[in-house]
Formats: C-alpha cells, structure tokens, sequence
C-alpha cells in the first residue's frame, strides 16, 4: 500500500479548510483501527519497573496496569511523574522491570510510536519553524503523504484552535499557544495512547475548557490518556481515576472513590447542609461510629467525621424523618484527589 | 487499575505496514525526505550557515585581490597557477576551511537538538534511528560540500584565469580533480564530527584535538600519518606542495587505497552514530 499523493515537495500548506482525507488515507484508517482491535484489553503495563539515575532513584518497583480512559498522575515535584512518562515513551528505559504499551516493548519504536502521542514538559521547539510546519514536518517524517500530512495537520490545528496562528512562527507564541501546539503536534498522528505533561500550563480558563473537553472526546473515543497535572481540582474534574506518586514509589492507584474507600485510617468527611445544623450536631454526637461533628465556618451545616459511611447515612435519614429537618445537601467533603493528596503525601510527609 | 470500559475501538492512521520481509523501502524512503526536508528548512537559511559561507568566500575574494594586484609582467609570469592553487588548497582548504566549515555544519546536528531541547520530537517518531543518522548525514554533507565544492571552483578558476593559460581540458579535469577531493573531505570529517556531536557534551575539545592532530600530520611519522583523514586526502592532490622544512614526507596512498579506505570510515562513522542514537536517553538536564 502506498500513500503516495501529488507531492508538491515545499512546506506550502494549503490556506483554508482541510482537505477530505483520500482513499489511501481511509484505508490506512482502517488498517489502524484493525491494529488496535488486535489489541485491545493489553493496556499499558509496567511489571516492577525501576529507573535509577545513577545513585538516584526516579522510579521504583512500579507495578500498575493502565486501561483506556483518564488516567491523573499526582504526585509533588520529584515524585516520578515525568520519569514514569519518559519510561512510557520510551524516552528513557527502565533500569529493571518490563514496560509493554498496547503489547508493544520499547524494542520497537517504529510500530510504538505510531500509537503514542506525547505533549512533555519541555517548551522548546525545532527552530525557525511556522505551527503549520512544526506539525506538518513531524507528520511527513512519520511517513505520511503531502495531502493525508496537510489535512491531520488542519485537523489537529481546528482541535486546539490555532488555525489562525497557523502560519506565525512558533518561537512568536504565547506560553498558552506553545502548550496547545505542542499538544496538536501529540494528536496529530491520532495516537491510541496520549501521554500529556502539565497540558493544561499556561492556558487561560477558556482554552483550559477547551481542552478538557478535547480529553473527554479523546475519552470517549476509547484512546487511553495518561495526564499529570498540580492542579489538583482539575485532577478531580477529568480523571477516571489516579495514580498518586511519592519519592518514586506508587503510594494509591485506582478510581478516585475506591482509593478514598480503602483509607480506614482516616474517617471520611461529610457535609451536610440544613436549616438546624446546631440541632444536628448535637444529635449526630449520640452516635458511636460518628468520629466528630463541627459546625462549619459559614454556619449553615456540620462537618461530620465518620468511620462508617453506610451506617451513618441510615442512621441519618431516620434523623432527619424523627426531627423534621429540612435538608439542602449530604456530600461527602473529603472524597477527592486534593483529599487524597492530603492524606496520602502530605501526611506521610508530616508524620515521617 | 482493573476499571472495566465498554468503549468504541480507537481508529489510528497507519502510515504504512511493512511488508512480510520486513523491509519496507517506499516508507523509510518517504521517512528520510521528511527528515531531511526539516533539516534543510532549519539549517539552510539559519545563521549556522553564516561561518561556512565567511570561510568560503574568504580564498575567492583573497584570489581575486591578488589577481588583479599592480604587479610587474615579471612577477605576474613567476606565478605558476597549479603550485600557487595546491598550496592554497592543501594550507587553507584542506587545513582549515572544510575542517571548521565541517565542525560548524556537523557537530550541532544532534547536539544542537539536544541543546534546543527538541531531539524528542524526533525520537518519538515511528523511525528507524538509522534514517534519522542517514537524513541528517545527507543534509549536513550536502550544505558542507556544495559550499566548499563551489568555492575550491571559484578559487580554482580565478587562479588559473589570471595566471595561468591551460587548455580547457586539463582546467577542467583540475577543477573536478580539487572539487571532489573537498567533497570527499567533507564526508570524511563530516562523519568524524556528527559522531563526536553525539558522544560528547562539548565537543569543540575533541575537535581541537583533532584539530591539531591533522595539523601536525605533515611532521609525524609515517606510520601514525595513515591515521587520519587528511593524509588520504592529500594523497590524492594532483600537485605535491611542502609545507615545511620540517615535514616528513611519506609515500602517497593510492587513489584506489585512499578513497575506499575514507569510505569505509565513513561507513563504520554513520553505523555508530545508528548505535549511538539507539541507546540515546532524553534527560536534556544533563546536558
């Protein structure tokens, strides 16, 4: 099969909308979409992997087995959020253990990389070169033809909204359009895997919008995205579930609530807003599984503190029913990635 | 992570499949134009190019200078074109200018991309690390010796107009006979550089060591000579010039010894650059 069209040989894009994508492209479509059914359910896999600079540790004895959706890694500075990206792009290689992307080793980069996409943390750029060629360039070195090249070019252009810069040097950008050239450069080949740095860096409340609306496409397409972010709220929003790092070693991995569910040590927080929260409180001390109650700050509701959320929750619509209160809202306070970052990083941190 | 997900399968554009041999030419072939497509965009007009051109222009203006110099009838006549021209072209082109024209257009063609932090673009993608050594070989070869090639020309041609009065023939079987020599000269130091653009951190020191090495060539023994790119090169000079009292003269290696021999070093060069970007990490701090 070839994917030879006219070769017009320059860097000229075509200004205006993108070209329908020809016969041989669709084709290659579907030969793609057959690669992936192929492999459907291998995921990405690390079996004990470690990574060591030197004396130092990056990673260690990483076991964790990532399915298709959002995947949030969360971690401090140093924690090993980069290197387990690096590793998985095959931009560094593990010290021991195995890494397999999709059934694919890291021994083979040509088949690999047509399914990984990477937006990493560095802002830099081939010099001298226009968003349209950056993309373009890196498309045809992949081994795309001039007219499949232009249109993915186009389309992952319109995907971050940056056709009209399109043809302005990258080195002119705005820290916010470096970070959405760098990400269309990741989608442009249509990557199963999306491996994203800090994607959401510099980007003002718009685009962050856009984007993350951009991840849940990605998502709902079935791609798999493995996304590191500081900013722990959006963490939350958009991931289906975590990987928590610290000091190189995977401290909770799993859907959000699950991880939540499994820390017993710490009761889990309960918000509840009602017209009598004083009342309530006093009610809710009487019950044994209730760690601690407190008024919250804007006193409209308590702050509850309990080691079993399921009996509590009953023993609370009886309350309710038997006082007559008239409630706003029951959630849990604590059942998220900042609450998770709290418990699992920083606590570790004061305690040791 | 054992979240269970019933979702569409993803489509992925496929460049190509290789074939049942594993070879798969039309790809790697369309894969090396796009690199060295890129390479020529960042390199051509960039102001790397500013140090190549100074060094070949110098030698045609400086002939050109001296051509058209007051001198006597006498002295004009003394001036022997092919002499005046090798010795030119032994001290100054072989010497000097394709050596740094080399160093400059060579040695930043992986470390620049380490330096500017955007090597990881390219070793992200689905290619053959040996394509991307090849492409950028090429691309560094074909902005070193055209620009070197046109300016021995140039030089050759300015010389042997004002001073000399050869047939055609012969001026133009001299002017291919120096053009491919620098040619040659730029694939063999070419190769030495990339390599060294890749193994070292710095690698202006390992070119300074070169450097003097290849100077002192003409004073070393004979042996030791042989092991370097320049001693080919100047065995096959059409004209013998010294450039000393001091130099030991060695006896010259055939045309049909000294070109494969560069070659082969060119080869084995551009196969452990290959090995070399294989095992190549991206940890850009370190550098």
């Amino acid at each position: 099969m070839s994917l030879e069209t006219s070769e017009s040989g320059a860097l000229e894009p075509t200004v205006g909308s993108p070209v329908s994508p020809d016969l041989e492209s669709e084709k290659a479509r579907r030969e793609g979409s057959s690669f992936q059914k192929a492999h459907e359910g291998q995921g990405i896999v690390f079996e004990n992997v470690s990574r060591f600079y030197g004396e130092v540790l990056g990673v260690n004895r990483i076991n964790l087995r990532i399915e298709p959706g959002i995947t949030g890694l969360v971690g401090p500075n140093g924690s090993g959020k980069s290197t387990l990206m690096n590793l998985l792009t095959g931009l560094l290689r593990p010290t021991r253990g195995t890494l397999k992307v999709l059934g694919l080793t890291l021994d083979q980069p040509q088949e690999l990389f047509r399914h990984i996409g990477y937006c990493s943390q560095f802002d830099s750029f081939p010099k001298g070169l226009t968003g349209y060629e950056f993309i373009y360039s890196f498309l045809r070195i992949h081994g795309f033809a001039h007219g499949p090249a232009q249109t993915m070019t186009w389309d992952a252009l319109g995907k971050v909204s940056l056709e009209d810069a399109a043809q302005r040097k990258v080195a002119g950008y705005s820290k916010g359009m470096r970070q959405r050239i760098k990400l269309a450069q990741a989608i442009s080949h249509q990557p199963t895997v999306l491996v994203l740095d800090e994607p959401l860096n510099g980007l003002d409340p718009m685009a962050r919008a856009e984007i993350i609306s951009l991840f849940k496409e990605f998502r709902e397409e079935g791609k798999f995205l493995i996304i590191s972010s500081h900013i722990l709220h959006e963490v939350d929003v958009i991931s289906d579930r975590v990987v928590l790092l610290n000091s190189g070693y995977v401290v909770a991995e799993g859907e959000i609530h699950g991880v939540r569910d499994e820390m017993e040590e710490h009761p889990m927080q309960v918000l509840i807003r009602c017209d009598r929260p004083a009342e309530l409180a006093a009610e809710i001390f009487r019950f044994e599984y209730v760690a601690g109650a407190q008024i919250h700050q804007d006193r409209q509701g308590v702050l509850v503190s309990t080691r079993e959320p399921a009996r509590f929750f009953l023993a609370l619509n009886d309350l309710v029913v038997s006082k007559g209160l008239l409630m706003d809202s029951v959630r849990p306070a604590d059942d998220d990635v900042h609450a998770l970052y709290e418990y699992l990083i920083e606590g570790e941190g004061r305690s040791s | 992570m054992n979240s269970t997900s019933n979702v569409a399968s993803p489509e992925v554009i496929t460049p190509q499949p290789q074939n049942s041999s594993g070879a798969n030419w039309s790809l790697w072939r369309r894969q090396l134009a796009g690199v060295v497509r890129l390479e020529l965009r960042k390199n051509i007009l960039s102001r790397r190019m500013l140090p190549l051109l100074l060094l070949a222009v110098l030698p045609v203006v400086w002939m050109a200078i001296i051509s058209v110099a007051p001198l006597s009838e006498a002295d004009r006549l003394k001036i022997e074109p092919n002499p005046a021209f090798a010795f030119v072209f032994r001290v100054y082109y072989l010497k000097i200018a394709i050596f740094l024209s080399c160093l400059v257009a060579f040695v930043q063609l992986f470390r620049g991309d380490i330096l500017d932090r955007s090597l990881h673009y390219y070793l992200l993608c689905p290619v053959r690390r040996e394509i991307f050594v090849a492409a950028k070989y090429l691309v560094g070869s074909l902005s070193s010796s055209l620009v070197m090639a046109a300016s021995v020309a140039a030089t050759y041609l300015v010389v042997h107009l004002s001073f000399g009065s050869a047939s055609l023939g012969s001026l133009v079987s001299g002017l291919l006979t120096y053009a491919a020599i620098a040619v040659l000269g730029c694939l063999g130091y070419g190769a030495v550089f990339m390599l060294m653009g890749l193994f070292f951190k710095n690698p202006v020191l390992p070119a300074i060591g070169l450097f003097l090495l290849e100077l002192a060539n003409p004073f070393l023994h004979p042996l030791i000579k042989k092991i370097s790119i320049i001693h080919y090169l100047i065995s096959l000079l059409p004209h013998h010039v010294s450039v000393g009292a001091f130099e030991i003269l060695a006896s010259k290696t055939s045309p049909f010894i000294s070109v494969p021999s560069l070659l082969v070093v060119i080869a084995a060069t551009v196969w452990l650059a290959s090995w070399r970007l294989r095992q190549m990490e991206i940890t850009y701090s370190d550098d």
